[in-house]
């Protein structure tokens, strides 16, 4: 379970998150959605340890995270999978390599228990056979899904989407929910997935919020959120 | 200045950071030999052409200034001391920052902008231990090498113009060579070469790691990396000189 209470962050002064509660129950896939510069990537990078807050708490499974120092910060992020938006691929290694290395970092398996691994997750994201190409021969949508599999292959118990659909045609973009959807069910992921695409985001999330300006302005699943009567959700929810 | 100040507090806490990392033996060699790889190879041919020709261009100048004194014979002494206290050092660190300086600065800004930085640090994986250290470690291991490579290219640069040009007997250049170069005289230039490894390697790697602002950005902080490394060699070497001349003497 995720417990954000409370949290506050400024940058230059000017507040991006402005006391946001929010709970995710373990299991759950939720989107944030809201339009660009929100401060969507922002809540996204404290889940991950990557900001501090100015203020408020965030718990991971129990553990206030603000409390971890830098090493136990690096162990904590064991349990997190997290999907950059453009990938952020090791454009030096090949794919098999990129996926590999969570694996040859963190685990005591042998390369033969790696390679096992490492094609089982390439064929969960559709890429199996393409281990051997490097990043740049890759496109948008295949980066993504490799990144994706990067992500998920330590056992991650957190998966952080940061914008997945961005970037791709619609049924890229579909394929690409559906997938995050299915292995995230399959590996019994906690998922957090950030979006200005409405549609794919309620067809990957069981629940979603909207964010205004920092602050959460309609939460719930998709029939709640359309009998929303706030104006901007109203407004959000119609392009 | 407020910025140059939190920059330089940074700069000192990732090399405090990157001490710790090799105190504890949490060195990457696999890495660090791919690095010697790089940083050498891609340096090797320019330092080698740069050598030959700043040998070849003392002797020459050596071949007028000594001929005016009528004192030709010790165009091989020029040469050599020339060389090995003061050009060769100072020569390949340039080349080296401007090679194998900005190679290490572009890479890791690339890696900056596009988040594989903060993908390394979400894997668990603190991409100061991944990237950094075996970086400036390579630059320890590569410079030495390519300075001596430049002083015994810069040499043969020298011999050829002396022996076709100047007319000095072959075997007497080698003779005087020998003799000129003392181990206070290689050793005067060899330290300066570790000031300017580690001045390099941190420059260019903090530089890299801070860059932010897309492929402008990448632009932007690999010159700038380039641009300080040359300043920060050329004045350090000033000081560098200064103490060597102080503890060794000139004798
Ligand atoms: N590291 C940073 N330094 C300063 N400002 C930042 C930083 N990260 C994000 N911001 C600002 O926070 C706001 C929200 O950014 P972000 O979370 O990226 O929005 P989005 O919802 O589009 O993902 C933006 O105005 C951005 O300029
Ligand atoms: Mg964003």
């Amino acid at each position: 379970m995720i417990r954000i209470s409370g949290l506050v962050k400024m940058f230059n002064g000017v507040s991006v998150i402005e006391g946001m509660d929010l709970t995710i129950p373990t299991g759950e896939i939720l989107a944030v959605m809201g339009p660009s510069g929100t401060g969507k990537t922002v809540l996204l990078q404290h889940l991950a340890g990557l900001l501090t807050p100015d203020a408020g708490t965030i718990e991971i499974d129990g553990q206030d995270i603000g409390a971890l120092n830098d090493t136990e910060l690096l162990l904590f992020r064991h349990r997190i999978g997290y999907l950059f938006q453009e990938g952020a691929l090791f454009d030096f290694m090949t794919v098999e390599e990129n996926v590999a290395f969570p694996l040859k970092e963190h685990t005591r398996l042998n390369p033969t228990e790696i390679q096992t691994k490492v094609n089982e997750f390439l064929e969960l994201v559709d890429m199996a056979g393409q281990g051997d190409k490097y990043p740049s021969e890759l496109s948008g949508g295949m980066k993504k899904r490799v990144a994706l599999a990067r992500a998920m292959v330590g056992d991650a118990k957190v998966l952080l989407c940061d914008e997945p659909t961005s970037g791709l045609d619609p049924m890229r973009s579909r394929d690409i929910s559906e997938l995050i959807r299915r292995l995230s069910k399959k590996l019994g992921c906690t998922t957090v997935l950030t979006t200005h695409d409405v549609i794919n985001a309620l067809r990957t999330a069981d629940r979603a919020v909207v964010l205004n300006e920092g602050r959460i302005v309609a939460d719930g699943d998709e029939a709640l959120l359309r009998s929303s009567v706030n104006v901007f959700v109203k407004e959000f929810l119609r392009v | 200045m407020k910025d140059t100040i939190i920059g330089l507090g940074k700069a000192v806490c990732l090399l405090g950071d990157v001490l710790k990392y090799i105190v504890r033996g949490r060195v990457r060699w696999d890495e660090v030999f791919k690095q010697v790889y790089e940083q050498g190879v891609g340096s090797l041919i320019i330092v080698t052409l740069a050598s030959a020709a700043s040998g070849a261009v003392l002797a020459m100048q050596g071949q007028v200034m000594m001929g005016r004194f009528g004192a030709k014979e010790f165009i091989a002494q020029l040469v050599a001391l020339s060389l090995v206290r003061e050009m060769s050092p100072v020569f390949t660190a340039l080349v080296f920052s401007g090679k194998a300086g900005a190679g290490m600065a572009a890479e890791l800004a690339t890696m900056s902008v596009n988040n594989q930085l903060q993908a390394t640090r979400v894997m668990g994986v603190d991409p100061v231990e991944f990237f950094v250290v075996p970086r400036m470690l390579a630059c320890f291991l590569v410079l030495p090498v390519l300075v001596v490579v430049s002083e015994l290219v810069g040499i043969l640069g020298g011999y050829f113009i002396a022996v076709t040009q100047a007319g000095i007997p072959s075997s007497y250049y080698y003779y005087q060579t020998v003799h000129a170069i003392g181990y206070s005289d290689f050793f005067c230039g060899f330290i300066k070469i570790f000031v300017f490894a580690l001045l390099i390697g941190w420059v260019c790697c903090y530089k890299g790691i801070s860059t932010t602002g897309g492929s402008l950005g990448v632009g932007r902080f690999t010159t700038a990396a380039v641009a300080l490394c040359y300043v920060l060699v050329i004045v350090s070497n000033t000081f560098v000189t200064k103490m060597v001349l102080t503890f060794w003497g000139n004798g």
